[in-house]
């Protein structure tokens, strides 16, 4: 059964149609892309997906449920987590309050043990907070454990960022732009982390312009132009089409594929 | 425990000796009574800072001590109730009424949030104002008795007459409230509402329902701005439609403001070092909203953080210093 399936997703906004009669489907332990240029509708995509903007019509099935229309928390909770184009961080708070934040849905506290603070709501922040310094070595922030997220470098910042996804053990992670404005290395770093990621078993679904990072990574990739599916299929044969040239990644693309 | 954490509970613990002598250091009844104002206000005020932790800035805070107030003040003077009896069931309405309130509010944010607020309170102050039979309306209700002795068994009646009795039941009180604002504060929960307030967006995407727990902050807060409104009116004996407007919401702003917003002893330093300073004002008074808006101007620009920023400042750079002497 895929994990994600999108059936017909159409969104408007206004007299614009943003995505139109959108098909994928995401199977479980893939790494898709998905590109196009810029308007084309890949982070309507995604808001629509993780509910931040849900779609106009159409249906959104995870996990063969349908989420379609649900509120984000609620969706967060059956598996799902994101990152967003532009960097979204708890900024006043550190890193270590940020993912152990992040690490809401399983941090299985009662409402009255946090509020009386007991033995037991003790011992399992003292674990959450463990497991938050755990995914901040794990993202390179090892030495920043307790800085305030808005005085990190943007590098930093998306790393951690995608910290606070990956805590709760998602199914599928949503990344938006991951590497925008990184430099070469951390891009590197970035791109290992991504495939550390699914050999944890999460699933990734993922928007991207560094054409280097998506044909290396990447499963599969599907092409969205003007908001309509233009192609989908392994690097490869995404990188040869011709429409797909044409449209995006431009001719002299070809000599680098 | 670490030496930081050592050092918190013996100045916890010191504050609430000195308040529990309060009334053998200070014999004079006007200081005292000024005293136990103050201790009002650092509960509304500190409740009024814990919806702001949220990101939301309610100024109809007033409105529900005003609520608070009249409820139990009329369920006392015209239907007879003890006072003990009308003090739960006063903060159990704020709380109804700030759920309802809250669920349709909540939604909106920033300044919208801020006016719609503005419009609370004056609709409160109106409605009190003409709502003649029990809240007496622009009136008020005046010389109630001060509360329901306790009757002990044997052991002598507490009567709440005296200036110390009024102290020592306020104090009680505002240490109850105060103190659920801060475990909620320091428990996960507050971490969600810090969340919150730095990214909705993002809280909601780990999986928090920022609703719910925006709702929550608002009728836990409004509920301590109730009992601050009942504790007003054992104070004043009486109640009246511009006891609690929202010009006394812009003073918790001030108040939570100058003392520091970031941590939870702010506000309240805020409140202890404004209201002695309010005293000191008393021979200019009609110019003391002039020098409440030049402190909180004077704080926002010069003193980051507040009378608690500052305080810190120079805590860690004696900590640095203290430092380099050990190495």
């Amino acid at each position: 059964m895929a994990l994600l399936e999108l059936h017909k997703v159409t969104k408007v906004f206004g007299g614009l149609v943003a995505v139109r009669d959108l098909d994928l489907s995401i199977e479980p332990e893939e790494i898709v892309g998905l590109i196009g240029p810029n308007g084309a509708g890949k982070t309507t995509v995604f808001n629509a997906i993780s509910g931040a903007s849900g779609p106009t019509s159409g249906a959104i099935l995870f996990k063969g449920e349908d989420i379609t229309g649900l509120k984000p928390h609620a969706i967060a909770r059956k598996g799902l987590a994101r990152t967003f184009q532009m960097t979204t961080i708890f900024s006043e708070l550190t890193v270590l309050q940020n993912i152990r934040l992040g690490s809401h849905l399983v941090s299985n506290i009662g409402f009255w043990p946090a509020v009386f603070n007991t033995m037991k709501a003790r011992k399992r922040e003292g674990e959450l907070y463990e497991r938050a310094a755990e995914l901040a070595d794990f993202m390179g922030l090892s030495k920043r454990r307790n800085e305030l997220a808005k005085n990190l470098s943007h590098g930093h910042q998306r790393s951690l960022e995608m910290a606070v996804a990956l805590v709760a053990n998602p199914d599928l992670l949503l990344l938006d732009e991951p590497v925008a404005g990184m430099s070469v290395e951390e891009t590197s770093e970035m791109m290992t982390r991504i495939r550390k990621a699914r050999e944890r078993g999460v699933t990734i679904l993922l928007v991207e312009h560094d054409m280097k990072l998506v044909m290396d990574v990447c499963t599969r990739i599907c092409v969205l132009n003007f908001g309509a599916k233009l192609v989908e299929g392994i690097p490869r044969e995404v990188c040869e089409n011709k429409e797909v040239i044409a449209a995006y990644l431009g001719s002299e693309y070809r000599h680098t594929c | 425990m670490s030496r930081k954490t050592a050092w918190a509970a013996i100045l916890d613990a010191a504050i609430v000796a000195v308040l529990l002598c309060m009334p053998l250091i200070v014999r004079n009844y006007y200081w005292l009574g000024a005293i136990t104002f103050m201790l009002v206000n650092v509960l509304l005020t500190t409740s009024f800072w814990l919806v702001m932790t949220t990101g939301q800035v309610n100024l109809g805070h007033g409105a529900f001590a005003a609520i608070g107030a009249y409820i139990s003040a009329a369920l006392v003077a015209v239907y007879g109730f003890s006072s003990w009896l009308s003090l739960p069931i006063a903060l159990a309405v704020a709380g109804v009424v700030a759920l309802v309130i809250g669920v349709i509010t909540l939604r909106i944010t920033g300044i919208y949030f801020i006016i719609t607020t503005i419009a609370l309170a004056e609709v409160v102050r109106i409605v009190f104002g003409m709502w003649e039979h029990p809240f007496g309306g622009l009136v008020g209700l005046l010389n109630l008795r001060p509360p329901t002795p306790i009757a002990l068994p044997r052991l002598p009646e507490i009567r709440f007459v005296s200036k110390p009795a009024l102290y020592y039941l306020v104090l009680v009180f505002v240490l109850l409230g105060v103190g659920i604002v801060r475990r909620l504060h320091r428990s996960s929960i507050g971490l969600v509402f810090r969340g919150i307030k730095e990214s909705d967006s993002l809280a909601e995407h780990v999986g928090v329902n920022t609703m719910g727990y925006k709702v929550l902050a608002f009728v836990v807060g409004s509920m301590c701005a109730a009992l601050g409104g009942v504790l007003y009116t054992y104070m004043t004996g009486n109640i009246q439609p511009t006891s609690f407007t929202m010009v006394q919401a812009n003073y918790y702003i001030v108040w939570a403001a100058v003392g520091g917003l970031a941590t939870f002893g702010g506000p309240i330093l805020g409140v202890a070092a404004l209201n002695v300073l309010s005293e000191l004002l008393r021979p200019v008074r009609e110019y003391e909203p002039i020098i409440y808006a030049l402190l909180l101007l004077v704080a926002m620009l010069l003193f980051k953080g507040g009378l608690m920023g500052a305080i810190r400042r120079i805590w860690d750079s004696a900590g640095k210093i203290g430092s380099k002497e050990e190495a």
